[in-house]
């Protein structure tokens, strides 16, 4: 940095206060991105305007506000639509062949919740359950989809873990990795990570699926995370999840 | 339905991007008493008020899975919701003519689950009136008039019968002043 550059530092607060016109926001932020002195200052400033709400004494509206607000919600289409899958028995076979066949050759998986008895072990284990719970029609399936993306869980009852096929979810750069998360009480518990954005891959939660409300995916750094650092992209509700007819 | 009285605020937003509906309505008991008077600063009127509330939740519904913690925690996020719907409606009527707001008056500490985090919002409240009324009253008004009523330097200069620059001065120094204050209460960080 030189005395010569001329900093908009009288704008600043103006661009923190999120009332800059925007081709003057964008020049703006432009500038203190190469500027440390004008990136520090910004950040002081927006660090207070995120407080200044605070400075307003609470009061109360009236409680039709919230009545209000359940009906209109219950009333919109989600913006997470989780609802039950019905497929015929013989695609879900062939998927958890094919699911095998992906960890075994890709290993897609990075093993958070896999390490320990070698993958291609336990997933023998996990597809003559699930192939078992197919033939005998009591497995289950829940897909939770949102921006073009799709994840379908597939699995028999009482485990902890389930078959996931994941569609069209974008590639991630290679210091990223999808996470999944069993959310029980609105407290989400590490599962899998995984890179593949189409394929299977084997959901492990630590207790009976079924025990939890939902399972989401997020996107963390390639090692996973203990607890999510980004909101979920997409959900699987799993609660409301019954028995497929095979018909 | 799960029990999400005791869940932490960004576990509740998790929970909303998840689809648990019931987790939206802790969110809702946890923040609307603040969304409410924010929006009232602003807007001026209960009825109008009431209204950018519900607004704030349903979107807050619609877009829990953009919420990013690590750019705002969740009241600051959810009341920046707020603040934008607040500031569109003004932009579309400014036939009204803004009150200057006070900055006076004591918290009421309603009901709350988790009193913890009421009492907590109730001291960060208080610290940062206290840090606005450090400021000089050129500052303080300059900060009121745009931040919470959406006008721009020239606007504000036009009120105070002073340049935009000098405007934005008095913006950038009260906010640098309020910055310094907040971070000796620790309420902001230090890089």
């Amino acid at each position: 940095m030189t005395d010569n550059i001329e900093h908009p530092v009288d704008l600043l607060a103006e661009l923190a206060l999120g009332v800059l016109p925007e081709d003057e926001a964008t020049e703006v932020q432009a500038h203190a991105s190469q500027c440390g002195s004008c990136a520090h200052e910004l950040s002081q400033m927006q660090r207070v305007a995120l407080l200044l709400p605070f400075a307003v004494d609470e009061s109360v509206p009236e409680p039709s506000v919230k009545t209000g607000l359940l009906a209109r919600i219950a009333a919109e289409p989600r913006p997470i639509r989780a609802r039950e899958v019905v497929r015929p028995r013989w695609q879900w076979a062939m998927a958890v062949a094919a699911a095998s066949a992906f960890l075994l050759v890709g290993g897609g998986v990075l093993g958070a919740m896999l390490s320990g008895d070698s993958v291609s072990n336990r997933n023998e284990g996990r597809q003559a359950s699930l192939v078992q719970a197919v033939a005998q029609g009591t497995f289950s399936t829940s897909r939770g989809e949102q921006g073009g993306a799709t994840v379908t869980l597939v699995r028999a009852p009482g485990e902890h873990y389930a078959f996931a096929w994941v569609a069209d979810l974008p590639a991630l750069p290679a210091d990223k990795a999808y996470q999944a998360w069993f959310i029980r009480d609105g407290k989400p518990e590490p599962s899998t990570v995984f890179r593949s954005g189409s394929g299977g891959v084997w959901i492990e939660a630590g207790d009976a699926i079924e025990r939890f409300g939902s399972m989401a995916l997020t996107i963390e750094d390639s090692g996973g995370s203990k607890s999510p650092t980004t909101a979920p992209f997409v959900a699987v509700e799993l609660q409301k999840s019954v028995r497929a007819s095979l018909n | 339905m799960s029990d999400y009285s005791l869940a932490e605020d960004t576990d509740l937003v998790f929970a909303v991007a998840a689809g648990q509906d019931s987790a939206l309505s802790v969110l809702y008991d946890r923040f609307h008493r603040q969304c409410f008077a924010f929006s009232l600063r602003i807007l001026g009127a209960e009825g109008d008020a009431e209204e950018a509330v519900q607004e704030t939740f349903v979107r807050v519904w619609r877009s829990a899975s953009q919420y990013d913690r690590g750019k705002a925690g969740v009241g600051s996020w959810v009341l920046s919701i707020t603040r934008n719907l607040c500031l569109d409606e003004l932009r579309r009527r400014r036939r009204r003519v803004p009150q200057m707001p006070t900055m006076d008056g004591a918290f009421d500490l309603a009901d709350a689950e988790r009193t913890d985090v009421t009492a907590e919002r109730a001291i960060v409240g208080a610290q940062v009136r206290d840090a606005l009324q450090s400021l000089n009253s050129e500052q303080r008004s300059a900060i009121e008039l745009v931040y919470f009523h959406g006008l721009s330097s020239q606007e504000v200069g036009s009120i105070l019968g002073v340049p935009a620059p000098t405007v934005r001065s008095r913006l950038r120094l009260g906010l640098l002043k309020l910055s310094g204050v907040l971070q000796a209460q620790g309420l902001v960080s230090v890089d």
